[in-house]
């Protein structure tokens, strides 16, 4: 459902891992070497202790639908309706926004158990997007 | 204890009109406005020494309170001119709070709050809706276009899920606003609706069908604040702040967030905490509270303000609108003026409709939707992405 006008994201440079994981089709999560707190969103300093001592770790891809809306009126050109927004739980802890794709909008109920994919929104940009497992 | 310095709403006023107004500029919205405000209240323009604003969704100004004085006239003696810009929902109830420490402190004798915007005749409603889109996480959420209704479906499904909530309470709120503007001459939107007509017009972002979302309108609003001992030789009856808080967060969560994403709790909402506080100061209860005014973006969250702030149990929210208690006549009437959804909402004024509103329930200036013996009104207020609560508690004086 891309299309050329479809928003990407802005790096803001804390996060190139994160995006390079992303274009890998790997979902890294950021954790402080210091305190053990995963920082979700990826962070240059972590949001609890404020080191800049961080690692990467792998997703176990894993999670369930917190809750979602199904979208209806597309924001901007690039966005094909509907399509279905929602919070996804991930396994290891973190809440993060995404789409629910592969499955019809009124298939998806919260607490559902969902696996992660990737959807390619250039060659170079990709974005972490979920299917019911 | 009641002191000189205690602080008053001593005039309310709004643009010309309210709804479809093509031509008139954002701050043309402001002036309009605040001259109401001044002409309700018996002040002039020089007598205002501080003024807020809260910027516009279309008429950008990097110092927009700035931008404000300049094209109203402000006197240069002014003490305090600041733009506040913490959204729709917050930044009146922040007026009010920053303008009673500005009052009380001795910096500012008589402060000007005004709010005014265009987001129907400046922008259509294809553009409001795309520039609200970009009101996001730009590197984590954006991407997912999460437009304004979807980001409160959320919050509405997950009520729906953790309560039973359904959609034809969602409605019950919906045409419990459009009866309240049918009351209100001046209402952007009064035709009857009903429930039926609400579950049948076309789906927005799910749960919201178009007439469970507040509307996109143009208008100005004005509040001006002042002491108890200036206010005596002015026109109307002061209006006391009773009482100003905000509380951070949701949930349990521990420390603040500020994009949607990293909402702890997308129900269990910051205004359970701000009641009390504000209660505290006030000096009153739950039975005390005559008129309640929420801030309705969408459909589900007045449902989460009377539950939030104590008068039913969560939860229950639902059906304190389907048994018609926040209905004029009702036991705790909401958003007398027909909120949001159906007075107006163009953008960054919507909230501060609240004050307008609370305001002339208080002086018994509301006509047919006067509440009776109305004394003591409190309003909710949201903040960014379900991020910081507002609650103020105003008191008629005698």
């Amino acid at each position: 459902m891309s299309g050329s006008d479809r928003p990407l994201p802005e790096q803001t440079g804390d996060a190139v891992e994160f995006w390079e994981g992303c274009r890998r089709h790997r979902l890294l999560l950021c954790r402080c070497r210091k305190c053990g707190e995963l920082n979700w969103f990826p962070r240059a300093l972590c949001v609890n202790c404020g080191s800049t001592d961080r690692e990467w770790i792998e997703a176990s891809g894993s999670g369930t639908i917190y809750s979602y809306s199904v979208v209806h009126r597309a924001p901007s050109p690039g966005f094909d309706v509907p399509y279905t927004l929602a919070l996804v739980d991930l396994e290891e802890g973190p809440r993060i926004m995404s789409h629910i794709v592969g499955c019809p909008p009124e298939d998806v109920r919260i607490g559902l158990r969902v696996v992660l994919r990737f959807e390619d929104l250039t060659s170079d940009v990709a974005v972490p997007v979920f299917s019911p497992a | 204890m009641a002191s000189n310095r205690d602080v008053v709403i001593v005039g309310v006023g709004e643009s010309n009109s309210v709804g479809k107004v093509p031509g008139r500029s954002s701050l043309r919205l402001h002036a309009e406005a605040a001259f109401a405000a001044l002409e309700d209240a018996g002040l002039r323009k020089e007598d205002v020494d501080g003024v807020l604003t809260n910027d516009s969704y279309l008429d950008y100004h990097v110092r927009h309170a700035m931008a404000f004085a300049e094209y109203f006239g402000i006197a240069a003696t002014a003490r305090a001119i600041n733009t506040i810009q913490l959204g729709s929902g917050a930044s009146s109830g922040l007026f009010i709070h920053y303008a009673v420490d500005a009052i009380r402190s001795g910096r500012c004798e008589v402060v000007l709050a005004v709010s005014g915007d265009n987001m129907l005749s400046g922008m259509n409603r294809s553009n409001a809706i795309r520039a609200l889109a970009q009101n996001r996480d730009k590197e984590f959420e954006v991407a997912y276009g999460p437009v304004m209704p979807a980001c409160f479906g959320l919050v509405a499904h997950r009520h729906m899920h953790e309560y039973g909530t359904t959609p034809e309470d969602l409605a019950a709120v919906a045409t419990t606003m459009r009866y309240h503007a049918g009351l209100t001459d001046r209402a952007h939107m009064r035709d009857e609706i009903t429930v039926q007509d609400v579950l049948e017009s076309r789906m927005i972002a799910s749960p919201f069908t178009l007439l469970m979302c507040s509307l996109v309108s143009d208008g100005g609003v004005a509040v001006i604040l002042t002491t108890r001992e200036r206010a005596r030789d002015l026109r109307q009856i002061p209006i006391g702040v009773l009482g100003t808080s905000v509380a951070y967060g949701t949930g349990d969560g521990v420390r603040v967030h500020n994009a949607l994403s990293q909402v702890p709790d997308l129900v269990d909402i910051g205004t359970k905490r701000a009641v009390p506080m504000a209660m505290a100061e006030a000096g009153v209860r739950h039975s005390d509270i005559d008129v309640l005014m929420t801030y309705d973006c969408f459909a589900i969250m007045p449902i989460l303000f009377v539950e939030a702030a104590g008068f039913v149990e969560a939860g229950a929210g639902g059906a304190f609108f389907t048994e018609g208690r926040g209905r004029v006549g009702g036991d705790l009437p909401v958003n007398t003026h027909g909120g949001m959804m159906s007075y107006a909402h163009p953008g960054n004024p919507g909230g501060l409709f609240m004050f307008s509103e609370a305001v002339r329930q208080l002086r018994h200036h509301a006509g047919t939707r006067q509440v009776d013996g109305a004394e003591i009104a409190m309003v909710t207020g949201y903040g960014g992405q379900m991020a910081f609560w507002p609650v103020t508690i105003l008191g008629r004086t005698r």
